[in-house]
């Protein structure tokens, strides 16, 4: 079992995600492939249907200036500051940063 | 044929939707309305969720029925503007799920795309361990997680 966020094959799941969303179509090959092996084609698929929906649900968030559900806005508060995430617009904007050890 | 406006939102959303903010929105409703915005985020969003998932899957995209004839119908509920930048209708439940709620055909569209490919609505917290028997919730949650960080999305 590889681990991703403590969920089970979650690194392989993540993995097929990020390539998808990249749309970079020889890594999402790859990657099917791959999460297929290890967890088998139904689950491979789901993975994709999921990314599909969130494909869908991120853009209405965004696109309708969607704000944060009033359960989430008191508990996010000390995260939000101390990150700077109020006045972000989108990591698009930013310089980069420096290189995380360790990565 | 579309507005320049709208043509511009269909980009932008398809292609980067973690950049949109409140004046981009704004310079679009002053050449199509309000309501024709909501429920062109609700085909753009939803083209989005089919054609990425032919792609992920290397399959041929679903094609589009002929368009049909006649006006559009203009009805809708009062919706104003509290919460979002558009205008919507209180109904309960997270904020997201009254995103589209100006135009009840915007929203009933993008309501079988995601009970099919994610979770069923009364299910979402309503059954936090339902699963339809391939991943686990966890899983679908994480999947779920990584798409939208990915997406750059703010919500």
């Amino acid at each position: 079992m590889a681990d991703g966020a403590g969920v089970r094959y979650g690194r392989e799941i993540g993995d097929l995600v990020r390539a998808a969303v990249a749309g970079d179509q020889q890594a999402v090959a790859s990657q099917r492939s791959r999460v297929e092996t290890m967890l088998g084609r139904a689950a491979m698929v789901d993975t994709l249907a999921v990314f599909a929906n969130f494909s869908m649900m991120t853009r209405i968030a965004d696109a309708t200036g969607t704000p944060l559900d009033p359960g989430s806005v008191d508990i996010s508060a000390g995260l939000r500051a101390g990150l700077g995430l109020d006045s972000l617009t989108s990591t698009r904007f930013q310089e980069p940063g420096p290189a995380v050890s360790g990565r | 044929m579309l507005p320049d406006a709208a043509i511009d939102a269909v980009w932008r959303i398809t292609n980067h939707p973690g950049t949109l903010v409140e004046g981009w929105y704004d310079d679009i409703v002053a050449s199509i309305t309000p309501h024709q915005y909501v429920e062109l985020v609700g085909i753009v969003a939803g083209m989005n969720a089919v054609d990425r998932f032919a792609d992920a899957l290397d399959l041929d995209h679903l094609r589009l029925p002929p368009p049909r004839p006649g006006a559009p119908s203009q009805e809708g509920p009062d919706a104003v503007v509290t919460t979002h930048w558009v205008p919507t209708v209180e109904r309960g439940g997270s904020n997201v799920l009254a995103a589209l709620s100006a135009v009840p055909t915007a929203w009933a569209s993008s309501r079988p795309i995601a009970s099919a490919h994610y979770v069923p609505e009364d299910k979402v917290v309503g059954d936090l361990s339902w699963n339809r028997g391939i991943l686990s919730r966890p899983q679908i949650e994480l999947a779920a997680a990584v798409t939208s960080f990915a997406n750059d999305c703010f919500y």
